[in-house]
């Protein structure tokens, strides 16, 4: 699950995914207060690499002046002086007027070459930083600055003046956007229209009775269209399908390849897809091999929702209905889609009932006294809910009961609601009884804290909630766990300095009321992202797992946690983690990757290594927890991801054989 | 009247909305940054802004806020731009362009102060730091080319990026609090 700083991060490196591109639009336009924050991280960056220039620059000059320079005499830069005292007098900060001068060298290339002349001239050692045009920087005396700033304003500003008149005469031309490669039986509707193979193809409408037509786009993405079909292509990789069948098989050069239906886009991750329009205006897009986004859209574009498609999942567009949905097995794919009968939803539209639209997520699960099954998961406007001016109090806590081992639960109700977006619980029952939530709150500016919350009576009450342990904002503790010897150890992740993340152990001797400063891990040859879980195997050692920055690492402590071994890095990733111990081995369930269904090993040798994953759903999934139920077999939570996200259940069991999806 | 008369009235115009621009290049620059990831595509863009902010000078009205005016023109030129020449595939729309609009003009008048702390937080960091964000920035390499250099994966460098974005946010938000305390 990411969280604002994380999506600003990833659309900043541009490695965001569609998935999280739309939560970050969500988020900002989530309040005011969101824009700022994220314009305040834009403006951070700006003036980030205004200041390595600047630092740069200043390096060069005291280098110039170290080595000296040829001297000018000034001459032919008195109006510049004159101008001086002119902009001198208004100017508030140097820096801002020279990036004017900077920015107009850089882009100004018919007026650079006579203007450097000048330049160096004014200092005699204007010092060219790169040979490229765009990333010229140049040190100029601090005496001759000021003059020539107005003058270089003033004469780059005529030039631009001067150059307007001229813009905007290029005249448009036809862009081919693609080539056909296979035309069959066509009939067209306009005996005008006829196309042959190798013909180009244009921004033009297109239809066509009969026949098979298919098109390479110009960016590699390839479409075919069966007859009745009307539509047009509207770019290198993108076209607008009107009514009818079409087909596409997108190479990884065309990712990105959009088709635009009444109401919605189908935009290709990487795949091969089939999309339908129907005369109702109604739209199936069904995914063969990849992954595709399906969007519904408003009249300005701006999306409305979204569904991310698996291999053999399909959804429906539906403009009339307002609606965007994912398509049920059978509808489409028999032998494909996987079986709901198979999962079961806990808490199905929480978040919808609480006026907060179909997100729910991250849920834990614990068995009560009486034998019951106690759930608790976040729910929210978003998959990221920090307080707004619409949700004030931002995502809450829900939780849900089941009196028959996770066949079905009751309705759900709070758990928990601050002011800011609680999210993120896990769930411990202790020997004594007692059942300690660990969660975290996150604030609107972008600070969070763990929490802890604790029941006595079986989660009747729940005392207030405290802050975990004293940690800075940075620091997350995540779920606990109580060891043989009485103890509980919580992993904690923390970021250590300005730069470096370390993963530790905190303990509590008191039963969760104090907690002392986290063991920390040895550094790791994997850089580690967090999401840390521990485990106490039988013979008393302690086991971390951690997602690592591309593979997952783990460390043990053979002393109780006081000393822990240098970690290991394993062979694959693993997100958000969680273990546990069975008679058939050690479990590790996890998200292999964003976008991936979660996937299940085993280890026979306390987690050194690992068997091949297995995978029992294909939606996509995030944060699995495991539980073992009352006849052994092994009840598996996690939330399906995307916008309308969903907490689902399923069971399994384990066998020397291996790992079996049972029906519920 | 001289002939000549135009020409300095020009000039003078010119000059105003030199220094008017200088003031205001920081946040139209980083509203462009916001929607246009691409450095060159970006600052086309601002120099398409500066060029429409040049020719329709004469018809700001001084009473109203120069930034807010250069903004609303970037909120077109970003929008032509990403309509006809982005090849990002992912793009604002023209209500979230709105929103970092209105939130650039709300926080424009904090960008002085800002800049000055940020320059004490670029001292803290550490040369590990320093070095990816002087390759990642000044130099416009790509996480996967860094993680080349330094023996790292793409994964590790962008991880590290995202932490030092983080902290020096945060430490420029405690220098500005001490700034606050102390004024």
């Amino acid at each position: 699950m990411s969280e604002p700083m994380e999506l600003i991060n990833a659309y900043m490196d541009g490695r965001a995914t569609d998935d999280q591109f739309v939560q970050l639009v969500e988020w900002i336009e989530a309040s005011k207060q969101n824009a700022r924050a994220f314009q305040r991280i834009i403006v951070l960056e700006q003036q980030m690499i205004d200041d390595l220039h600047r630092r740069e620059t200043e390096e060069l000059a005291f280098s110039n002046k170290a080595t000296g320079g040829d001297e000018c005499d000034g001459s032919g830069f008195s109006q510049m002086l004159a101008a001086l005292d002119d902009v001198h007098g208004e100017a508030s900060a140097p820096v801002d007027i020279s990036d004017v001068i900077l920015d107009r060298q850089r882009k100004a290339e018919a007026a650079r070459q006579s203007r450097e002349r000048s330049l160096q001239c004014l200092g005699g050692h204007i010092s060219p930083v790169d040979t490229k045009p765009r990333t010229r920087h140049y040190v100029i005396p601090k005496p001759l600055f000021y003059g020539s700033i107005a003058s270089v304003v003033a004469v780059a500003a005529l030039i631009i003046w001067s150059l307007i008149p001229d813009r905007g005469q290029v005249q448009p031309q036809p862009q081919v956007l693609g080539t056909v490669v296979s035309a069959r039986g066509l009939e067209w509707f306009d005996d005008e229209q006829s196309l042959i193979v190798g013909d180009s193809i244009f921004a033009e409408p297109m239809q066509f009775k009969a026949g098979t037509l298919t098109i390479r786009f110009a960016q590699g993405g390839v479409a075919t269209f069966k007859g009745p079909v009307r539509f047009e292509p509207s770019g290198r990789n993108e076209l607008a399908l009107q009514q009818g069948s079409m087909s596409a098989e997108v190479p990884p050069a065309a990712t990105g390849f959009t088709v635009a239906v009444p109401g919605g886009r189908v935009v290709d991750l990487g795949t091969k897809f089939e999309v339908d329009v129907h005369e109702s205006g109604e739209s199936e897009v069904r995914v063969r091999k990849g992954t595709v986004r399906a969007l519904r859209i408003d009249q300005k574009g701006d999306i409305l929702h979204q569904l991310l498609l698996n291999e053999r999942m399909a959804a429906r567009i539906d403009p009339a209905a307002q609606q965007l949905a994912l398509l049920e097995s059978g509808e489409v794919d028999p032998g494909g889609v996987v079986r709901n009968q198979e999962f079961v939803n806990i808490g199905k539209d929480a978040g919808k009932a609480r006026g907060f639209g179909e997100v729910e997520g991250s849920p834990t699960v614990c068995r009560l006294g009486d034998g019951r099954l106690f759930a608790v998961f976040n729910v929210g406007y978003g998959v990221v809910s920090p307080p707004s001016a619409r949700y004030p109090r931002g995502g809450l806590l829900m939780s849900a009961i089941s009196d028959d081992e996770g066949h079905s639960w009751s309705r759900p109700r709070v758990f928990f609601d601050s002011d800011d977006d609680d999210r993120h619980p896990s769930l411990a029952r202790l020997r004594n009884g007692r059942i300690i939530c660990t969660f975290f709150t996150f604030a609107g500016d972008g600070t969070r804290s763990t929490q802890l919350r604790y029941s006595d009576d079986d989660g009747t009450t729940w005392s207030d909630v405290g802050i975990a342990f004293d940690a800075s904002n940075s620091d997350v503790g995540v779920a606990v766990t109580e060891l043989s010897d009485g103890r509980l150890a919580m992993p904690v992740y923390l970021q250590v300095g300005i730069e470096e993340l370390k993963v530790g152990v905190s303990f509590s001797d008191d039963g969760g009321e104090n907690w002392a400063q986290p063991v920390m891990i040895p550094e790791s040859s994997e850089p580690v992202a967090g999401e840390p879980a521990l485990i106490e195997q039988g013979d008393g050692r302690l086991l971390v797992v951690v997602r690592g920055s591309r593979r997952m690492v783990s460390s043990e402590s053979l002393d109780g946690g006081v000393t822990w071994t240098v970690p290991r890095t394993h062979e694959f990733a693993a997100q958000g983690p969680s273990l546990l111990q069975t008679g058939k081995g050690l479990l590790l369930a996890y998200r292999p990757a964003l976008r991936k269904p979660i996937e299940i090993r085993r280890s026979f040798d306390g987690g050194r290594t690992w068997s091949k994953p297995e995978r029992f759903d294909q939606y996509m999934g995030s944060y699995p927890e495991m539980l073992e139920l009352n006849d052994g077999t092994i009840l598996v939570v996690y939330h399906r991801e995307g916008l309308d996200s969903d907490v689902v259940s399923f069971r399994i069991r384990v066998t020397e054989a291996g790992i079996e999806k049972l029906p519920l | 009247m001289s002939p000549r008369q135009p020409q300095r009235d020009h000039t003078t115009e010119m000059r105003d909305f030199a220094v008017l621009w200088a003031k205001a290049q920081s946040n139209v620059t980083a509203y462009v940054r916001a929607a246009i990831r691409n450095a060159h595509d970006a600052e086309d863009v601002v120099q398409q802004v500066a060029m429409a902010a040049a020719q329709d000078f004469e018809k700001f009205d001084r009473d109203l806020s120069f930034v807010a005016w250069t903004i609303g023109i970037a909120r077109f030129r970003i929008l032509k731009h990403l309509q006809k020449e982005s090849r990002d595939r992912h793009i604002f729309g023209d209500s979230t362009l709105q929103s970092l609009a209105d939130a650039q003009v709300e926080i424009s008048t904090e960008i002085d102060d800002r800049r000055a702390a940020i320059r004490k937080c670029m001292d803290k960091l550490q040369p590990r730091g320093r070095k990816v964000v002087e390759m990642r920035y000044l130099r416009s390499m790509k996480p996967a080319a860094i993680a080349d250099q330094m023996g790292s994966t793409a994964n590790a460098v962008s991880s590290l990026l995202s932490r030092i974005r983080s902290a020096l946010a945060s430490c420029v938000n405690r220098q500005l609090q001490s700034m606050e305390e102390s004024s």
